[in-house]
């Protein structure tokens, strides 16, 4: 397991990271989701040891310290020596961690064939794409077999190939790392996460199972409009037991219920049972996109 | 290997496959070379140029073959130094700028060892070419004007290579201490000169500062007595080495881990 505890870290007045608490397990993935200037690439490089928190501390498995030959790490921006080929960057990367220079060059190869590097590994990677680097960045940040990887948005400056690329290494690779990645394209946070951990302004806003949040958005809402519409009859509404939230818009009424069998019934029973006529209604299930406006709002 | 020969041997890896283990090398040569030949052709050169009137006679004093090697290190204490300072000045903050460290510090590695193996290359390929512009010109020196005795030969030579360690100690911790390389190359320009100057003006009171190791070397080739040699060889070793050690601490003292 590898253990955030209470790291704050702050730049003059701006506090960056504000006590943030969470813990990864191997072999499972942890999105961190928020919007530019939450704090997620602060907390990452601190994650990473490439800044020191004020307070707080990062363990993995009960060790804190020099956390470094445990985590493989791919910053925002990969940036490489161009000079070197793709192969002599994975070498020299792996030689770092003490590998042996055959070892390293093993280990290369598995790792550029399982990125689809091969045939580029042998040029140097001032003529690599974007997309290339971005694979290459993934692959060496696993040269050294590490237990947890720190990958600081892998997908977000990629098209949409190549971030079905970089999404299907992450699935494979999640079999033996745990995986801590930020993003803030939500639709892939929901292709490879068991945790979500959402930011704003440096703190965790909410931290749930992919299951935990999905139910949020599982639990539907619906948008009525009945004549009449009294005050009455929406407080009468509101008390149902069924009932998570009611919110009154022009003249209809978003009626927000409980997860589980049958509320949607429940509501439109309600509807006939107090005579009154309905005129409009509308299902929809609220999309990640709603969720993280919604808890970002709160 | 461990990381700090790992990454020492990648700086000069980056040196040869940037040609600039080929063209730095080649500039200090030509400096060895140029200036022993174009002393001895002097006459002919302004006789064929023209530059001189019918039977002008054209007579300079003939110049010792120690006057000759000093004068080819006054090239490269200029010259030699600027193109050193120039070719590595973004060695260390030019990686930091692009943030090519970063996934390396994200490594075991320490971040002293990072920097020490820059200082350590810049040192190498200091001595390098040094040693290959000075063999040229005593090669060629031999040849037009006579030999130095050897060992007068290996201490001015060892003075002025301690001289370019100390340079290549400054350069390293102007580039810990300034973002911009270009900062870094003029300021450890600057305060060598500044070592030198005050090393001159306070050559009668304080004949022992490092910023004489230059000066001493020359007065060595030409075989010329010199006052004061092991404190300036102490002085100029201890800063060198002790300028170095900063510069890796201060780095070294960067790192979170």
């Amino acid at each position: 397991m590898m253990h955030i505890r209470n790291v704050s870290k702050s730049f003059g007045r701006v506090h960056a990271v504000n006590d943030v608490t969470f813990s990864i397990a191997k072999g499972s993935c942890t999105t961190l989701l928020g919007p530019n200037g939450a704090g997620k690439t602060t907390l990452l490089s601190i994650a990473a040891k490439l800044l020191s928190a004020d307070s707080g501390t990062v363990e993995i498995d009960g060790a804190a310290g020099d956390l470094r030959r445990h985590i493989g790490f791919l910053p925002q921006f990969p940036q490489f020596y161009s000079w070197m080929t793709g192969s002599e960057y994975m070498i020299y990367a792996g030689r770092l961690h003490g590998l042996t220079k055959k070892e390293a060059a093993l280990r290369s190869r598995e790792l550029m064939e399982q990125a689809g590097l091969t045939e580029a590994e042998e040029r140097k990677i001032a003529g690599w794409s974007g997309g290339m680097k971005q694979r290459l960045g993934m692959a060496q940040a696993l040269i050294s077999r590490p237990s947890f990887l720190i990958l600081d948005e892998p997908v977000s400056a990629l098209d949409p190939k190549g971030r079905k690329e970089v999404l299907t290494l992450m699935e494979e690779w999640k079999a033996f790392t745990g995986i801590l990645y930020s993003t803030h394209v939500l639709s892939d946070a929901a292709v490879v996460s068991d945790d979500v951990v959402f930011m704003q302004d440096g703190k965790i806003v909410l931290y749930d199972t992919m299951e935990g949040v999905q139910s949020r958005a599982g639990s539907s809402s619906i948008r009525i409009a009945v004549t009449p519409l009294t005050d009455h009859w929406c407080r009468d509404l509101e008390r149902a037991p069924w009932v998570r939230e009611l919110r009154q818009e022009n003249d209809a009424v978003i009626v927000q219920l409980e997860s589980g069998e049958g509320a949607d019934r429940k509501l439109l029973h309600y509807v006939t049972e107090t005579g009154v006529t309905l005129t409009h209604w509308e299902t929809y299930r609220p999309a990640l996109e709603d969720i993280f406006l919604e808890v970002m709002q709160s | 290997m461990s990381a700090f020969w790992l990454m020492h041997a990648k700086e000069w890896k980056e040196s040869l496959r940037s040609y600039r283990l080929i063209w730095l090398p080649v500039v200090f040569l030509i400096l060895g070379i140029s200036q022993p030949l174009t002393m001895y052709y002097m006459e002919d050169l302004l006789q064929a140029a023209g530059g001189l009137p019918e039977g002008a006679v054209f007579s300079m004093p003939e110049p010792s073959a120690g006057e000759v090697i000093a004068s080819v290190q006054g090239q490269f204490n200029q010259i030699g130094v600027l193109v050193l300072v120039l070719a590595f000045m973004g060695q260390l903050s030019g990686e930091r700028k692009a943030q090519t460290d970063t996934m390396i510090l994200a490594r075991p590695v320490s971040w002293g060892s990072f920097a020490a193996a820059k200082g350590v290359h810049v040192m190498g390929m200091a001595a390098f070419c040094y040693g290959l512009g000075t063999g040229a010109a005593v090669y060629y020196t031999s040849v037009l004007y006579g030999t130095v005795p050897f060992h007068d030969a290996i201490s001015a030579a060892g003075l002025f290579l301690l001289w370019l360690l100390l340079v290549s100690s400054l350069l390293l911790l102007f580039q810990v201490l300034f973002a911009s390389g270009t900062a870094a190359g003029f300021v450890t320009i600057a305060s060598a000169l500044l070592l030198s100057l005050g090393s001159s003006f306070f050559a009668e009171r304080l004949p022992f500062l490092p910023g004489r190791l230059s000066s001493v070397s020359s007065q060595l080739w030409m075989q010329q007595p010199v006052e004061g040699l092991l404190g300036t060889v102490l002085s100029g070793a201890g800063l060198s080495i002790g300028l170095f050690f900063c510069a890796v601490y201060l780095f070294h003292r960067r790192s979170p881990a």
